[in-house]
């Protein structure tokens, strides 16, 4: 029997990949702790000086208020619009809003270098000048998708007659909505919206082209990185890998894996 | 098979309907769902729409309902037009087939649902409610939630909770039918009884022919979009007016054949298939019209050949299967080369043993003709 090497090779390998996967971000997130100055073996020693002083760097909290601005700027947005569309998607049904509804997720399959240069030259067309509130239009449209794919499919799996038996008890169309439609599909809302803040927290394309001189958190960090490894970046990174993770398990667990699977 | 307990109250056709449809259309694309149905609903009483899947009666429940709009007719709630009003702004509630409960709410929350809309003290809705589950037998159950429930407890919830309105109509949309057959037959008795106690007009969608013999005052039978017959339910039983109703409500042994005379009292009627001749009370056909013999089951005697019985139809067939009831048996006798009939014995009478031949006899009162539309000739 080959049985027990052919497995033996297949762990192997799924080892290797792991391992080649999250290796990386192991050593960002080990070395923001590592008292020594330089991002290099031997380990020196468990300190948070570099995130003491990455807090110090007036430069570096501008950048993490704008991320935040801008995470919760489209979060807001998102959730409005993207609950409103995924509403009307779903409960009429017409050749309009089958397009309308390829063109909503559209931007999830562009290439965001593309976006980001097309959402530059239309700005400069339209003589818009480049600043956080471009950014944030920027992130909104590439992660629009998200939240009308979730909640529309929470939507179509709700019991029509349960809508139905609110309006027929007495409810109007909006208080059908308030009562019972949005308490029903806010898990998975709160997770769209979840994912939407981890997407936009670590955008670094789209928000390099649109943002103008008001860098983002990624920005910040792409500029610094050209001017060689500063060990304060790796608390950075840090900072928004936890922000990612932290985003996408809790939104894991509002969304059921068949809203994912779409 | 019972028959409704006779409350019917048709003795002031002028009245005020508890519902009154006019006319009604309803298109779906290029399916006709509702075409041209009329109907009314006495106040208290229990009326039951009747028919296959796919005949409209949901779509006409719907469309009473608020749910959708039709296409042409109207709709009358107790004298006043509801045509434009949306659904809660009608004065009547429903109780879906799948039950309907918010799924985020408390049994309680439920239930005063419509309280707290219209903003109901605390103190009474909590009367309320609680009255309402006395109604319903679920007494203490408030604090649970709509997920503790069996099928039958959910479906009894809803009814509370579309009660608690007091509305003057309640429309039910198949409310039974994913229940067992056992929790079925209590909860068709528990419904008429508390129909009967609220005195409220029921109109009530079923595909169950028994469910409607059962519970209603009044039948209406629809198919493909008309209304095929309605009337109280032993009406519609012991006179259907034509072959789909004789076939839907009961079972009927439907036999083709053509009048060969008729004195306008009675008719004679030979068989298609094996020319044998059949007498009935004319109903008003003409010689050689195409016509369907309907006889339900019970009316048909089954004795030894030649045995003397009085009875005015006499077939000789041959006994072909039989099958065990419990409380009856039915046999099946057949008289012609595909002609097979179906008819009831008590379990007393005498057995039979398959292959023998023997002599199937009916009343020619118990025979009803029924003019061949050219419609299905099953049964």
């Amino acid at each position: 029997m080959t049985g027990g090497r052919s497995h033996l090779v297949w762990w192997l390998l799924v080892g290797a990949t792991l391992l080649f996967l999250f290796a990386p971000v192991a050593v960002v997130l080990l070395f923001s702790f590592n008292a020594a100055s330089t991002t290099s073996l031997p380990f020196a020693g468990f300190s948070l000086r570099w995130y003491e002083r990455a807090f110090g760097d007036h430069q570096f909290v501008v950048a993490l208020l704008n991320s935040v601005k801008v995470a919760i700027v489209v979060a807001i947005f998102t959730a409005v619009v993207g609950t409103s569309a995924a509403f009307a998607l779903s409960r009429r049904r017409s050749r309009w809003l089958d397009l309308f509804s390829s063109f909503v997720t559209a931007p999830l399959i562009l290439p965001t270098l593309f976006l980001g240069i097309a959402l530059l030259s239309f700005y400069t067309q339209i003589g818009l000048r480049p600043w956080l509130g471009t950014a944030m239009i920027g992130h909104a449209l590439v992660t629009l998708p998200f939240v009308v794919l979730i909640v529309n499919a929470r939507l179509m799996r709700l019991d029509r007659s349960i809508e139905e038996a609110a309006r027929d008890l007495g409810a109007t169309p909006f208080q059908s909505f308030r009562l019972i439609v949005l308490p029903l599909v806010a898990p998975a809302l709160l997770g769209a919206i979840l994912i939407v803040v981890a997407w936009s927290f670590d955008e670094l394309v789209i928000t390099f082209f649109t943002s103008g001189g008001d860098a983002t958190l990624p920005v910040r960090i792409w500029g610094m990185l050209r001017r060689g490894i500063d060990p304060s970046v790796n608390a950075m990174a840090s900072i928004i890998l936890l922000t990612t993770i932290a985003c996408t398990l809790l939104a894991g667990r509002f969304i059921s894996g068949r809203e994912i699977a779409r | 098979m019972g028959t409704g307990t006779g409350r019917v109250t048709r003795d002031d056709p002028a009245g005020e309907a508890a519902i009154a449809v006019e006319g009604v259309c309803k298109r779906f694309g290029t399916t006709t769902a509702l075409d041209g149905v009329s109907l009314r609903v006495e106040p208290g009483t229990f009326v039951s729409l009747l028919g296959p899947s796919g005949c409209g009666k949901t779509t006409l429940l719907r469309i009473i309902g608020g749910f959708e709009h039709a296409d042409a007719g109207s709709i009358s709630i107790h004298g006043v037009r509801v045509d434009r009003l949306p659904p809660n702004r009608r004065p009547v509630n429903t109780v879906f087939q799948r039950y309907a409960l918010f799924p985020h709410k408390s049994i309680f929350e439920n239930i005063a649902f419509p309280l707290a809309l219209q903003r109901v003290p605390r103190a009474e809705q909590r009367a309320r409610v609680a009255e309402m589950l006395d109604l319903v037998r679920l007494p203490g159950i408030e604090a649970r939630s709509p997920a503790q429930l069996s099928g039958g407890q959910a479906q009894r919830v809803a009814l509370a909770r579309a009660l608690i309105g007091r509305p003057r109509v309640l429309l039910l949309d198949e409310p039974l039918a994913a229940l067992d057959l056992k929790l079925r037959k209590a909860m068709q008795l528990e419904l008429r009884r508390i129909q009967e106690e609220l005195g409220t007009s029921f109109l009530y969608v079923t595909h169950d022919q028994e469910e409607a013999l059962t519970m209603s005052d009044w039948i209406v039978l629809m198919s493909e979009g008309r209304i095929a017959q309605q009337g109280t339910p032993a009406e519609v039983y012991e006179r259907p007016a034509n072959v789909f109703a004789s076939g839907f409500i009961g079972e009927a042994n439907l036999l083709p054949g053509i009048v060969a005379a008729t004195d306008g009292t009675t008719a004679r009627v030979r068989l298609a298939d094996g020319g044998a001749e059949v007498t009935a009370p004319a109903n008003g056909v003409r010689s050689d019209q195409p016509v369907v013999v309907s006889v339900r089951p019970e009316r048909l005697r089954i004795g030894r050949a030649g045995s003397a019985n009085g009875a005015e139809n006499r077939i000789p067939g041959r006994l072909t299967r039989r099958v065990f009831l419990g409380n009856i048996r039915r046999e099946f006798v057949a008289i012609g080369p595909d002609l097979v009939l179906v008819a009831q014995r008590g379990v007393d009478a005498e057995p039979i043993p398959n292959g023998e031949p023997v002599e199937v006899s009916w009343q020619a009162a118990n025979t009803i003709l029924l003019p061949d539309e050219g419609a299905s000739h099953g049964g």
